[in-house]
C-alpha cells in the first residue's frame, strides 16, 4: 500500500467539504469516503480494511457537525460486515457487487438518519430524508466506478497476490 | 474434545469483536477532541481548493456572472440613492429620539468571514468558516450577510468556526412577520425553503410578508431579514398554522459571512 493512498482519503474528504457542495443533485452528495472503504474492504485482508476505515471515518468525522464520530463506528461495521458476506458468496461479479453497495450505502444513510435522531439532532421530514437516500445512494453509484479506479491505481501493489 | 475447541474458538471471536467494539466507541468518542487540531492543520489546503474551485466556478459561469454584475450595478445605483433618502430620515429620528430623550438601542459589532467548507454529511447543513476563538467567534453568536440572516456558530477552533445554517433541521430561531407582529418559530428541515411554525389560527399572515428575527433570542438582534412568505397553511391539529419562509439568503452560495458580536 503506498502512503500515497492515506493521502487520496484526505483529498477525498477535502473534495467533499470544498467541491462537491457545488455538485449536489436533489440535495445529496456522493460519499466518497464510504466508497473508499467498500473498495478497501473488498480488496485487503481484515485488519487492514479495518485500519483503514477507522482512519477514513476519524477524517471524515473531522469534517462533520457531529458531537461524536458517527462515522468511526458506521465504517468499521461495513467493512466487517463485507467481509462476513464475502465469505458466504462470491463478490467478485460486479453487479454483485454494485447491488451489495447499494444496500449498503442505503443502510449507511438510514442509520446515520436514525443515530444523528437518537442523538439529539433534528431531522428533516420524511419525504426529505427518502428522497435524499435515493438520491445519495445513486449518485455515489455513480461515482463508484471513478473512485474504484484511482484506489486500484493506488492500491495495486497489494492486490495482487491476491489472485494468484 | 472438538466441541471444546469449537467453544473456545467461538469464544475467542466473541472476546475480539467485543474488544473491536469497544476500541471503535472509544475512538468515536475521542475523534471531536481530535477535531480542533486536525482542522488547523487541514485548513490551509481547504482555503486553496475553495479557491480553486471559485476560479473555475468563475470560468464555468461567466456570462452568468457578467449578467448579474449588470443586474447588480443597477440594484448598487438604486440602493445608493435609497441610502441617501434613509440617511435624512435617520437623522430626523435621532433628532426626535433626542427630544424625546429615548435610549438609543446599541448597534451590533460584526466580523467578517470567508466560508471555507461545508459538512461532507447529507443529513445536517453546516458551513466552516475561517474565523475562530482567536478572533473572537464564540459558540452561539448569530451569523448573518448583508441579505439576512444566516445560522450560529456551533462550534469554534483557533482559527476556524463551524456555522449551522437556517436550513439545518437541528435549527429554529424565534422570529416574527415584519408587517403585523405575529410571532413564530422558524425551523430549516434540509429543504430550500423553512418553515414559520406556531401561528396562532387567526395570524395575519400575508404571502409576500417579510419575516425578521423577534429578538427574544440572544445572539440575534431584533429586525434581522429571515425571508419571505411563500405559502401559509395549516397544521394538521387544526391549533395552529405555519407558513413556508424563502430565505432572505441563497443558503447553497453563500459564500462571506457577517459573526454577530454583542
Amino acid at each position: 500500500m503506498k502512503p500515497a493512498f492515506f493521502l487520496m482519503i484526505v483529498g477525498y474528504a477535502l473534495l467533499e467539504v470544498a467541491v462537491l457542495p457545488f455538485v449536489q443533485v436533489f440535495g445529496a452528495k456522493p460519499d466518497l469516503m464510504l466508497l473508499c472503504v467498500f473498495w478497501v474492504a473488498l480488496e485487503f485482508p481484515l485488519y487492514q480494511a479495518l485500519l483503514i476505515s477507522i482512519y477514513a471515518a476519524f477524517v471524515k468525522d473531522i469534517f462533520s457537525a457531529s458531537s461524536w464520530g458517527l462515522h468511526m463506528i458506521l465504517f468499521p461495521l461495513w467493512v466487517w460486515v463485507i467481509k462476513e458476506l464475502s465469505r458466504k458468496v462470491t463478490l467478485e461479479n460486479k453487479t454483485l457487487r454494485f447491488v451489495v453497495l447499494c444496500m449498503i450505502i442505503l443502510l449507511h444513510n438510514i442509520l446515520g438518519c436514525v443515530l444523528a435522531a437518537i442523538t439529539g439532532r433534528g431531522l428533516a421530514s420524511i419525504g426529505t430524508i427518502i428522497r435524499m437516500t435515493f438520491s445519495a445512494t445513486f449518485y455515489s453509484l455513480l461515482v463508484f466506478p471513478l473512485i474504484s479506479h484511482d484506489m486500484h491505481y493506488l492500491g495495486s501493489k497489494r492486490r495482487q497476490p491476491r489472485y494468484e | 474434545m472438538n466441541l471444546r475447541l469449537f467453544s473456545k474458538l467461538k469464544t475467542k471471536k466473541t472476546i475480539t469483536i467485543a474488544v473491536a467494539a469497544l476500541v471503535v466507541l472509544w475512538f468515536s468518542q475521542i475523534t471531536p477532541a481530535a477535531r480542533s487540531l486536525m482542522l488547523e492543520v487541514l485548513k490551509h489546503p481547504l482555503i486553496a481548493l475553495r479557491l480553486v474551485t471559485r476560479e473555475i466556478n468563475g470560468a464555468i459561469f461567466f456570462h452568468r456572472n457578467l449578467v448579474l454584475k449588470e443586474s447588480l450595478s443597477r440594484q448598487v445605483d438604486y440602493l445608493t440613492n435609497k441610502l441617501n433618502e434613509l440617511k435624512e430620515v435617520e437623522l430626523e429620528n435621532a433628532r426626535l429620539k433626542d427630544l424625546l430623550h429615548l435610549k438609543e438601542n446599541a448597534p451590533f459589532k460584526v466580523v467578517a468571514a470567508q466560508v471555507i467548507g461545508r459538512s461532507p454529511e447529507n443529513w445536517s447543513s453546516v458551513i466552516l468558516v475561517d474565523k475562530g476563538s482567536a478572533q473572537g467567534v464564540r459558540v452561539g453568536m448569530g451569523v448573518m450577510n448583508y441579505l439576512g440572516l444566516v445560522g450560529r456558530v456551533i462550534e469554534t477552533t483557533r482559527s476556524i468556526s463551524s456555522v449551522m445554517l437556517l436550513n439545518d433541521p437541528s435549527f429554529s430561531v424565534s422570529s416574527m412577520v415584519q408587517r403585523s407582529r405575529e410571532e413564530g418559530l422558524i425551523c430549516g428541515g434540509l429543504e430550500k425553503m423553512l418553515t414559520l411554525k406556531y401561528l396562532a389560527q387567526d395570524a395575519d399572515v400575508l404571502v409576500g410578508d417579510n419575516v425578521v428575527t423577534s429578538g427574544y433570542t440572544d445572539a440575534y438582534p431584533q429586525g434581522i431579514i429571515v425571508g419571505t412568505v411563500m405559502d401559509i397553511g395549516e397544521e394538521f391539529s387544526s391549533l395552529s398554522r405555519y407558513a413556508i419562509v424563502k430565505p432572505a439568503v441563497d443558503l447553497s452560495s453563500v459564500e462571506e459571512v457577517l459573526i454577530i458580536f454583542k
